[in-house]
């Protein structure tokens, strides 16, 4: 070959070069400057982790991404108000899983499995990387069969507890001698209880050796109503065996079912053994009570307790605290270690001007090498537990997220947890309305829980009724 | 008068722009028209809609009186209103009682006393939210000051927020701290109206203070005294935020004052028609009240 000839060759690779790069260029770039406004519920943990991925991908995109917090409460308010009054403000936004189906079908959000179906020319189908997802995260996003939004997290309610009192011999023998079978880690929600029984205490009393300075509690849980103490409560409900507020074969609410009342007075009789104030605790108080070292035992969504919990920098109880799957109750075939999975998903906001745009930083956002890039940047070990198991599954991840392989064989990876999600129904929330503020009142020793969900059985029966669901 | 100017004037809204009289009241008029009487028309014709934002994808159904009709028997409301009264008439009591005591014990010439006026002023410039706030982290029985104190004098720690039976009242002790000051200043004001020499009167008649405070002092503030109770009356009906942060109306519904249920049925129900039907409701309560204190203030002008 001539060099004359290797000259020119040379030439037309790098105009060639120069020609894909400007592409790429011109491709990325194609959203230099568009405004996108982004809606995120403050004090969520996964929330952070997420505008710092949209945020990255708006870098590389050229998009403005513009993130405004708000509270769980005002988030889900601002974004009906500004829906209905037909307000153009928003393009992405959070959405809480039980507010899923009610937002789907009165057309607040696009569903992200429609856009993709409608606009295939715009998908990057390697950056979206649907098989990178747990099946539970595509299941619990999924409202009548079509995908809502790209999942915040992945892991749902976990047990975690003390280890030094577990394994502590006096603790131990007492409590052989008092319930007849040994302190482990609860099986049973009977258990459960027996447990949280017997580690409340008074200061006084010893523990694990020590004398109490000021009362111990067995467990605690975020009982403010309604959303707290519904997404504890619900645990309990779907292992006793009840449904969600209601039968989906025929439509009627069995608040008041045998399994629902027997999952009611389970969690009353957990009353006593709660510390003080938990009836108005937030899911952060309760673990916060966890983490300061007042508490045996609580259940808590497994990522905020990663945070919180586990973490040495926040927690009393770090090299003393453990984790596994929820109880059962014997004899609920099918429904073992019940778990809520719970999680928040990023959606379109279907008013959105910039909705190709909006979908495209999302798409970026939650790619594998975003994701793993800001999770290792900022969040590795403990403040997000990204959605995409070959990110959790990295030798490199588990190597820095000291705890990742014990969270992945005992939570994410295994089989036998069933996991749920909130029943998809617009009317769920003023059913759960009712249903929680009756049992928080059974709680506080207002009513009895027969009664209580006896009178939330009939004012969701005149809402399903007024919905069209049963006559 | 009117008509001649009327005439002069011309009609219409070339009338108006001419008329000096018509000019002034333009803005008040505007401002009333946009900002109150819309918005309350409004409100009345929401209430005899069925508008539910989620259902139905948000469509509205006109349904007439079928919302009020619905309140009527609707026990959560009757319940809620019910509360609203409770909460009203126990906090404007003790919030009366305190601000007229405190007014008569610092109307008087002592040491620090423009600190203690200021001190005492100090929690009404606070925004309810920021009061609610204060209280729940007060009332909190783990790491509250309160509960310290009770345990301290072997009296506790008691959940007041969260029993049932204590909810409204740690609520009412919380809006106490924060509106009595209100009665306070009115009623210091009406006291440092009096003439100093009735009192000089009554002293050199040899009347004892409480005499002088029961049979001269009251009576002249009297008027005074009701007023400042029913503005708070009326404000103490529609109390939302504290509510709203200390107990968000529970627990259970033991908190759950009309201003709570409107609040979620608007916005956690989105039930908007039904949610303006309790509000007229409402309204019409107050409105009601306010032709009472309207006649009280009319009765008390002529009587000085």
């Amino acid at each position: 070959m001539s060099a004359l000839r290797r000259l020119g060759m040379l030439v037309a690779v790098l105009v060639l070069s120069g020609a894909v790069a400007s592409l790429a260029w011109a491709g990325a770039k194609k959203y230099e400057g568009v405004p996108l406004r982004v809606m995120l519920p403050d004090g969520w943990t996964e929330a952070k982790p997420v505008s710092n991925l949209l945020l990255e991908a708006g870098k590389i995109l050229g998009t403005d991404v513009k993130i405004s917090w708000y509270s769980m409460d005002e988030l889900h308010d601002k974004a009906l108000i500004d829906f209905t009054a037909g307000n153009k403000t928003w393009d992405i936004l959070a959405v809480q899983s039980y507010n899923r189906a009610e937002w789907a079908d009165m057309g607040l959000i696009v569903p992200m499995g429609k856009y993709i179906a409608e606009h295939p020319d715009v998908v990057d189908k390697a950056k979206l990387a649907m098989n990178d997802y747990y099946d539970i995260s595509i299941r619990n996003y999924t409202h009548k069969g079509v995908w809502l939004g790209a999942p915040m997290y992945v892991t749902g309610v976990a047990l975690f507890y003390r280890t030094d009192l577990f394994n502590h011999p006096d603790e131990k023998k007492n409590f052989k001698a008092k319930y007849g079978y040994d302190l482990k880690e609860p099986a049973t929600y009977k258990e459960f209880r027996d447990i949280a029984e017997f580690f409340t205490r008074k200061a006084g009393q010893t523990l694990a050796g020590k004398v109490l300075t000021s009362d111990f509690y067995g467990t605690s849980h975020s009982d403010k109503p309604v959303g707290f103490l519904w997404s504890d409560f619900v645990n309990y409900l779907i292992a006793f065996g009840a449904d969600d507020v209601y039968d989906p074969k025929t439509m009627r609410p069995t608040l008041n079912s045998p399994q629902a009342i027997a999952a009611g007075n389970f969690m009353v009789s957990l009353v006593p053994f709660m510390p003080p104030g938990h009836l108005n605790f937030t899911s952060g108080e309760s673990t916060a009570v966890f983490a300061e070292g007042s508490v045996a035992m609580t259940i808590e969504y497994f990522l905020r307790c990663a945070d919180m919990v586990l973490n040495p920098a926040k927690s009393k109880v770090a090299d003393k605290a453990a984790f596994t799957v929820l109880p059962s109750v014997p004899g609920v075939k099918g429904r073992e270690h019940a778990a809520h999975h719970g999680g928040n998903f990023l959606g379109l906001y279907s008013l959105s001007g910039n909705m190709e745009a909006a979908y495209k930083t999302i798409e970026l956002a939650f790619s594998k090498e975003i994701m793993r890039k800001v999770y290792i940047e900022k969040y590795v070990p403990y403040g997000w537990i990204p959605p995409r198991p070959s990110i959790l599954h990295d030798p490199e991840i588990q190597k820095r997220v000291p705890w990742m392989k014990e969270a992945l064989t005992k939570l994410m990876d295994r089989k036998d947890i069933y996991y749920f999600e909130q029943a998809p129904l617009p009317e769920y929330f003023r059913a759960m309305d009712a249903a929680a503020t009756a049992l928080h009142k059974a709680m506080s020793g207002g009513t009895t829980v027969d009664k209580g969900f006896n009178e939330a059985q009939k004012e969701t029966e005149v809402l399903f009724k007024k919905a069209g669901y049963i006559k | 008068m009117s008509t001649t100017m009327g005439k002069r004037a011309g009609s219409g809204w070339a009338g108006v722009l001419r008329n000096p009289t018509l000019m002034f009241l333009l803005p008040m008029g505007l401002y009333l028209i946009l900002w109150r009487a819309i918005p309350l028309l409004y409100t009345v014709f929401l209430s005899l809609n069925d508008w539910n934002l989620v259902r139905r994808g948000g469509a509205r159904t006109f349904i007439g009186l079928d919302n009020y009709v619905s309140l009527v028997w609707d026990a959560r409301f009757h319940d809620s209103l019910w509360i609203s009264f409770v909460f009203m008439v126990v906090a404007t009591g003790i919030q009366t009682v305190l601000g007229v005591g405190l007014a008569l014990a610092t109307d008087r010439s002592f040491r620090g006393k423009s600190f203690v006026q200021g001190a005492l002023l100090l929690p009404m410039f606070l925004t309810p939210v920021a009061v609610g706030a204060i209280w729940y982290i007060l009332f909190q029985p783990s790491i509250g000051p309160v509960n310290y104190l009770l345990s301290f004098l072997g009296l506790g720690p008691y959940n007041m927020l969260g029993s049932a039976s204590t909810a409204l009242w740690a609520i009412v002790i919380a809006d106490t701290w924060q509106w009595t000051p209100f009665i306070y200043l009115l009623v210091l004001s009406a006291l440092q109206g009096i003439p100093e020499t009735i009192i000089e009167a009554a002293q050199i008649d040899c009347a004892s203070d409480f005499v002088i405070v029961r049979k001269i002092i009251l009576p002249l503030i009297k008027g005074t005294i009701l007023v400042a109770a029913l503005l708070r009356a009326m404000e103490a009906f529609r109390v939302f935020p504290k509510i709203y942060v200390m107990t968000g109306g529970g627990p259970g519904r033991a908190t759950e004052a009309s201003g709570i249920l409107i609040y979620k049925t608007a916005f956690r129900f989105f039930e908007i028609g039904y949610a303006s039907a309790m509000t007229i409701i409402m309204l019409v309560l107050l409105v009601t009240a306010y032709g009472f204190y309207l006649n009280v203030v009319r009765r008390v002008s002529l009587e000085y």
